[in-house]
């Protein structure tokens, strides 16, 4: 559960509040989705409740634990995959948990079977400049996953990402969440991701403040071309163009 | 064969200008400008060990690696912790990040006159140079590289749970390693550089600095052009060694050039 209570945040070089009493309650293993422009505060939210920045005032609760740094019980997937370059995918999969103290078999086996899991296993021993954009943000994925992360936070992870690779990445990520159970809040821009993944999706506007919420009812998984999730995804637009213009 | 020929052709080049050059500078003022032919019959009758300047040629270059490795050694290791401490620590770099950017601009032979006051003529003021000059480019690359890692990778490590020790061995030391590696080869190429220059003034008695000055006093100028293939031969040597230490590191977790 995550919880954010009158949250005022603005940035060291500049005056203009990001976030003025600002609350948000999401509850456990909730797939919720945040659109907006962009600067309106999707990312810096989420770098608050991963733990990269501190509020001004109020405060982040997870799990029922005051937020105070980053840490891996709030994974973060970001837009790039952020792999370490130097590190093989297997490598990389298993920092985390060696830096949690893990022996290094547990280690290996753990990693194996994540790998097995998210279809990487033959890629164990290839460096991140060998695979695709995709490739890449599966193993970014894969790294956090290996970790059981009870809240995941994504920012735009799949943007960069041709629609075919995007689409599937999508679908693994759903049937992951079903799998797992995590809570998760996504940041994207684009109405169509939101319609199909999301349970709740909230729209901010450019003052940070959240202008429209909307309970997407259909069940998972949902059709691409469903009349509901087209319909959700219309709305989305017409709240979004709004805002623009307002 | 392609490769082969590759390597060698730059050599080919040089003795091809030198066999030029040593037939002009004959023809143009009359001076006996030794060949590269009569350099490797000099260079050979060393190495069966003819002496040199009262000492045998391996005995000289022993004295020069030696030097060379303790105060080039010196210099890296410094410059490397220094460049790894002033990138974690803001402070510390705010405070002294434009010392070693100033004595990069210090020429190496510069450094004579305050290491022969600070340590007289010999041994040690040789050191000085060697460090004063090598310590810079590896303090300044290092420094560079710890700058240029992306903000990014230390969030992901630090929320894959990384404390301060895993950030700085696992994520700062390799993210800084190319440009670790550069420095390296900067400083070590400079600290080679000086430490001939300053073996041929500081007067160490031994040397293969002090050997190539005393065979142009001697006017025995063979001896002085075999005294510089080795220079180079050596140089080029631990240009190697570094090149395969960076083949068997950053090569692999980077895209070859023509990929890119």
């Amino acid at each position: 559960m995550i919880y954010v209570d009158t949250l005022c945040f603005h940035y060291p070089h500049t005056q203009r509040p990001v976030f003025v009493d600002f609350s948000l309650h999401v509850p456990a293993g909730e797939f919720v989705c945040i659109l907006g422009q962009s600067g309106c505060g999707k990312t810096t939210l989420l770098h608050l409740i991963a733990g990269f920045l501190a509020p001004i005032a109020g405060r982040i609760v997870v799990n029922g634990l005051p937020v105070c740094g980053a840490g891996p019980e709030r994974a973060m997937i970001f837009q790039e995959a952020t792999l370490f370059p130097w590190l093989t995918v297997a490598d990389n999969v298993g920092f985390g948990l060696r830096a949690q103290g893990m022996g290094k078999a547990a280690i290996t086996q753990t990693v194996t079977a994540q790998l097995e899991r998210m279809g990487l296993a033959e890629y164990a021993h290839r460096y991140p400049c060998h695979l695709s954009g995709g490739m890449r943000q599966r193993v970014a994925l894969a790294r956090v996953l290996v970790l059981e992360p009870p809240v995941l936070l994504m920012d735009e992870p799949f943007s960069a990402l041709d629609i075919p690779t995007r689409e599937r990445l999508q679908d693994d990520l759903l049937t992951l969440w079903m799998t797992q159970g995590n809570t998760i809040i996504y940041v994207t821009h684009s109405a169509e991701e939101a319609a199909y993944l999301a349970g709740r999706i909230l729209v901010f506007a450019p003052s940070g403040a959240i202008i429209h919420q909307e309970q997407v009812c259909a069940s998972w998984p949902r059709d691409r071309l469903g009349a509901e999730r087209l319909a959700v995804e219309q709305r989305l637009r017409t709240v979004l163009r709004n805002a623009a213009t307002s | 064969m392609k490769s082969l020929l590759r390597t060698l052709l730059p050599f080919f080049i040089v003795v091809l200008i030198w066999h030029g050059l040593a037939l002009f500078v004959l023809w143009q003022r009359g001076v006996p400008f030794p060949t590269p032919w009569q350099t490797l019959e000099r260079l050979l009758e060393l190495v069966r060990g003819a002496p040199l300047s009262g000492q045998s040629l391996g005995e000289h270059i022993f004295r020069s690696v030696y030097r060379w490795l303790l105060g080039s050694g010196l210099a890296a290791g410094l410059g490397i912790s220094y460049g790894l401490l002033a990138g974690w620590f803001r402070s510390v770099e705010i405070a002294t990040a434009r010392i070693p950017q100033t004595l990069l601009l210090v020429p190496g032979l510069a450094w004579v006159p305050v290491a022969l006051l600070l340590f007289g003529v010999g041994e040690q003021a040789t050191l000085c140079m060697i460090f004063l000059a090598a310590f810079s480019p590896v303090a300044v690359s290092v420094l560079a590289g710890v700058r240029a890692l992306d903000p990014a990778l230390i969030r992901a490590a630090r929320m894959l749970g990384a404390g301060r020790a895993m950030l700085f061995l696992q994520v700062l030391i390799p993210a800084a390693l190319p440009a670790l590696l550069c420095g390296l080869r900067l400083g070590l190429a400079t600290g080679w550089r000086v430490l001939v220059a300053a073996e041929m003034v500081v007067g160490t008695g031994t040397g293969l600095g002090y050997s190539l000055i005393q065979s142009r006093w001697n006017l025995d100028y063979a001896s002085s052009f075999a005294c510089i293939v080795v220079v180079c031969a050596l140089g080029l040597g631990v240009d190697q060694v570094l090149t395969y230490a960076e083949r068997k590191t950053i090569a692999q977790w980077t895209l070859p050039r023509d990929t890119q």
